[in-house]
């Protein structure tokens, strides 16, 4: 698995984000996925499906349940593809 | 992320206490007095003065029968007794909006949707203040509720909402334009889901608010023009800079579309309670029909074709009540989120329900194409059933991804049926704890396959719902069987899991064979 970059996971999460909600035009680490950018739980597949597929990564859903914020994900991948 | 709670382990862990409350249309005994009394006024009300062609010609219940209704108390059903209503248990109030369902669609949609998806917030989340101001007068039927939340670019994307309440000058003001608003014409309290930015520290949250629709920038569009439900009002609201008073403001700030989903949890059991009113008024004409009408000598209703389909459609019947009644147990019972088995039951009784009125409009030959016979408005009215309150495609994305957030351990270990089930019953059960393993073995090659790319495939996860709510549809139609005991009911139960274990193997060799590429690649050449 190639090691990525942190900044650059966090533009691939950011440019995802705006192509599900196009509405959306800033995002910032502290926002929460459903309350700030509102993401419903089928945007927040959607999400987690292009990351997961972008890097070619097997996430084990199980560790996602704390997973809030647009910080909380890209610290997540970051560690995966660390 | 979505809950971890596992639809299965819930029903199943829990089928004890569930099996007895599933004989039942009510809470408890002084509950069951009480209904019985009102499904006897009601039949007896209905007879006399409901007219399903009239209602259709006039496009309105209109305000004679609303009047005679609300006189009834019949819009008070789920408004608490200190509010002047019935205060009863979902369950009993799912089974009285049935009644009237059975005689009249449009009926069963007015009372249906005011008693459930346009209450929800007034009962469960408003302060008492504001319980005081409305609930009296919902009670007494002097406020028709009704609930808006779907707009011209949001509809089951509901996250993607237009309308506005923003803060200006130290006051809520709200902006938009809710369209579809069942009772919207009839209305005089009125339930709107809106995006909030900014308010409750959330940038993109969304708040519920209820509106008097008489106030200042509220403008109500003409009545819509349906397949079916003509007698049911469906209209568009506008708001235009209408001040909402902050009292007004129901559960947190930003968190509507928590709020909203559980209205809409809520509401679908009434939906499902309509469809279960429909469906057994046509299998009731159906069976009439078939034994008055000869052919070659003999009544319909000895041949046995006809004997097959309509036992059928009682079996189907069956499990539409089954699955209802669980639904609403299970919320009676606290459960933390009824929302998979409340999307289950709104799927399986709409589809039943569908498929009952057709084979019955079928049984009834030529008769049945006759507007007068009643199944042609039956079958107009049910329609939507299959579309409003979340449409049954994108209910089965959410049911089968739901499945994703489920522990895996879960998945291989399941609580079995049979030794539950009595032996009369137990090549039933058996299958069913069949089928659950090979459904859980599923499950977890699909997460290894796909984890969350699941997401992209929707031709897997429609199977994936229909696999599931199968198998899940077993459980309250044995559960039920086994403990109400009688000898028919038993048959009726056994007819009707064979036909789920159909639709659940049939499913699940689909979900075993993934997504076909040729298939994908013929769809791709078809439509570029």
């Amino acid at each position: 698995m190639p090691r990525v970059a942190r900044e650059e996971i966090r533009n691939e999460v950011e440019t995802i984000i705006k192509r599900i909600r196009p509405d959306v035009k800033e995002v910032r680490d502290s926002d929460r996925l459903r309350d700030d950018l509102g993401l419903d739980s089928l945007h927040s597949m959607e999400l987690l499906s292009s990351v997961t597929e972008k890097y070619e990564v097997d996430v084990d859903v199980e560790q996602l349940q704390e997973v809030r914020t647009v910080g909380d994900v890209v610290t997540f991948l970051a560690k995966v593809l660390g | 992320m979505a809950s971890s709670t596992n639809s299965f382990d819930a029903v199943l862990q829990q089928a004890g206490s569930l099996a007895p409350q599933l004989c039942r249309d009510s809470r408890d005994d002084d509950e069951a007095q009480i209904l019985e009394a009102l499904l006897s006024e009601m039949r007896r009300w209905c007879a006399k003065n409901v007219d399903p062609a009239a209602i259709d010609e006039r496009g309105a219940l209109g305000r004679p029968m609303l009047d005679s209704i609300a006189k009834q108390g019949w819009f008070g059903l789920t408004v608490p007794e200190q509010f002047g209503g019935a205060g009863l248990s979902l369950k009993a109030a799912m089974r009285a909006v049935t009644e009237l369902a059975r005689f009249n669609g449009s009926l069963g949609t007015c009372v249906g949707l005011h008693s459930g998806l346009a209450l929800y917030s007034l009962i469960n989340l408003a302060s008492p203040a504001l319980q005081q101001r409305y609930l009296p007068d919902v009670a007494a039927g002097k406020r028709i509720a009704a609930f808006a939340a779907t707009e011209p670019n949001a509809g089951s994307d509901i996250a993607s909402m237009r309308t506005t309440l923003s803060e200006r000058d130290g006051t809520l003001r709200l902006d938009g334009s809710k369209c579809y608003v069942t009772n919207g014409g009839l209305c005089s309290v009125l339930t709107v889901v809106a995006r909030s930015p900014g308010l409750g520290g959330a940038r993109a949250g969304h708040t519920v608010v209820i509106v008097d629709p008489s106030w200042k920038g509220v403008t109500r569009q003409r009545e819509e023009k349906k397949l079916g439900l003509k007698g049911s009002s469906t209209i568009t609201i506008d708001f235009d800079d209408v001040e909402i008073p902050a009292d007004h403001v129901v559960g947190e700030l930003s968190k509507g579309m928590d709020h909203a989903h559980a209205s809409l949890t809520w509401g679908r059991t009434f939906m499902a309670a309509g469809c279960l009113g429909a469906a057994r008024a046509a299998i009731d004409e159906a069976r009439e029909h078939t034994a008055q009408r000869v052919q070659f000598g003999r009544p319909l209703s000895n041949f046995p074709l006809v004997r097959d389909q309509m036992a059928a459609a009682i079996a189907d019947l069956y499990t539409i009540e089954s699955v209802v009644r669980q639904v609403c147990t299970l919320f009676e019972m606290h459960h933390d989120d009824i929302g998979t088995h409340s999307a289950i039951a709104k799927i399986v009784s709409s589809e039943f329900c569908w498929n009952i009125v057709d084979r019955c409009l079928q049984l009834m030959g030529g008769l049945g194409f006759i507007e007068e016979a009643g199944q042609a408005r039956r079958m107009r009215d049910m329609r939507v059933t299959r579309i409003f309150e979340g449409a049954n495609d994108v209910l089965r994305m959410h049911i089968a991804s739901s499945t994703l957030a489920w522990k895996p351990d879960r998945l291989r270990e399941w609580p079995r049926l049979t030794p539950m089930i009595a032996p009369e019953l137990a090549s039933a059960a058996s299958v069913f704890d069949e089928l659950m393993t090979l459904l859980g073995e599923e499950l977890i090659a699909i997460r290894k396959a796909h984890g969350f790319k699941l997401f992209d495939r929707q031709v897997l996860q429609h199977s994936m719902a229909d696999a599931m709510m199968a198998v899940y549809s077993m459980v309250p139609v044995l559960l039920r069987a086994n403990a109400s005991g009688t000898e028919q009911e038993r048959a009726i139960a056994l007819l009707a899991c064979s036909r789920l274990e159909d639709n659940a193997r049939a499913a699940l060799s689909k979900v075993h064979a993934g997504e076909s590429a040729d298939r994908a690649a013929w769809v791709a050449t078809i439509l570029g």
